[in-house]
C-alpha cells in the first residue's frame, strides 16, 4: 500500500523541477557493504572511514541489500581525531571546491539520518 | 556533514534532541552562523529523517533546509560562504578541538549536488531514495499528502470500475 501511495506521489510531485548534477553519492552498498569509497559520481573523493567507523547492514528482512555508516561517538572524548567519521576529501579538498565553486555557487546536500536518542550529540 | 566553518551541512551543530530539531548552519566569513531550523514530530532512533539542504539565490546567499522533502525554513544570510583548505568530513567537524560534533547514528545515501534542488525536486528526492529499510515517521505534511495520494488512488479505481 505505501509503495502505490510513494509512487503516486512521485508522480504527484514531478514537476518538471531542474536535475541538479550530481557530485557525489555515498550509499553504501545495496547488494554488498561497500568500504566506504563510494565516491561514485564526478570527480569525487573515495570516502576514508575513521577511528572505527563502520558500515551496517540495516535490512529488516535480512537479504543483505541495504547498507548504512555507523557512527558512535563519546561526548566525553572530546577532539574531532577522536570521533568516528567518514572524511571524502582527505587532505585534498581540490575536487570539491572546484566542482562546487566555493566560496559562490549553488549547491546542495541530501541524506538520511538517523539519530541516536539514547546518547548525546556531540 | 562539515567542512568546518560551515561550509556544508551541518547536522551535529545545534541539532537537538529535546526539541526534535535538524539544524542547517553555514559561516559566511564576515558573519556569525546563520542557522536555519527544521523541527520534526518526535526525535527517534527508530526513524530516519531525510534531509536536504540548499544554497542558492542573488550572490548565493539564500540557504533553504527540507525535512522529509517538505520546507522548514528559507532565508537570507549575509554573505558568501567562507572558504577553507579544510577537510569535508561526514559526521564530524574537521576544525575544532574541543567542540566537534561528532555524530551518533547512522547516515545513509549521501548526496552532494553543484546546483540548487528546488522544493518539488527535494520531494522528488525523499520520495525516489525511500526505502523500507529506512522507516520514517509519519510527519503532518507528510500524512496529508499520503492521504491526498490514497484519495487520488481511490478515485482512479472508482472511475476503472465505472467504465468497466
Amino acid at each position: 500500500m505505501f509503495k502505490k501511495l510513494f509512487c503516486l506521489l512521485a508522480v504527484l510531485w514531478i514537476a518538471g523541477g531542474a536535475n541538479a548534477a550530481l557530485l557525489a553519492h555515498y550509499n553504501f552498498g545495496t547488494t554488498i557493504p561497500s568500504s566506504a569509497n563510494q565516491g561514485t559520481v564526478g570527480t569525487a573523493a573515495n570516502g576514508v572511514l575513521m577511528n572505527g567507523a563502520t558500515i551496517v547492514d540495516i535490512d529488516p528482512s535480512e537479504r543483505g541489500v541495504e547498507w548504512a555508516l555507523q557512527l558512535s561517538n563519546d561526548s566525553t572524548n572530546p577532539g574531532f581525531a577522536n570521533h568516528q567519521y567518514m572524511n571524502i576529501t582527505n587532505g585534498d579538498d581540490t575536487w570539491y571546491d572546484t566542482s562546487i565553486g566555493t566560496p559562490l555557487g549553488a549547491r546542495s546536500y541530501a541524506a538520511w539520518v538517523r539519530m541516536d536518542t539514547d546518547t548525546t550529540q556531540v | 556533514m562539515s567542512k568546518g566553518w560551515g561550509t556544508a551541512l551541518v547536522l551535529g551543530t545545534g541539532t537537538r534532541i529535546e526539541n526534535d530539531q535538524i539544524i542547517f548552519s553555514y559561516h559566511t566569513g564576515i558573519a556569525s552562523w546563520s542557522p536555519l531550523v527544521g523541527t520534526i514530530g518526535a526525535m527517534s532512533d527508530e526513524y530516519w529523517i531525510h534531509v536536504v539542504a540548499t544554497i542558492d539565490g542573488a550572490d548565493y546567499k539564500t540557504g533553504s533546509l527540507y525535512i522529509n522533502g517538505i520546507l522548514q525554513e528559507s532565508k537570507q544570510t549575509w554573505g558568501p560562504l567562507y572558504q577553507n583548505d579544510l577537510d569535508l568530513l561526514i559526521g564530524a567537524e574537521p576544525n575544532y578541538t574541543e567542540f566537534d560534533y561528532g555524530w551518533n547514528g547512522m547516515l545513509d545515501d549521501i548526496r552532494i549536488y553543484d546546483e540548487h534542488i528546488d522544493a518539488a525536486s527535494a520531494m522528488e528526492l525523499f520520495v525516489n531514495t525511500y526505502s523500507e529499510a529506512r522507516p520514517t515517521i509519519p510527519e503532518p505534511g507528510m500524512v496529508f499528502l499520503l492521504g491526498l495520494g490514497g484519495l487520488a488512488l481511490i478515485r482512479r479505481r472508482k472511475f476503472a470500475a465505472g467504465r468497466s
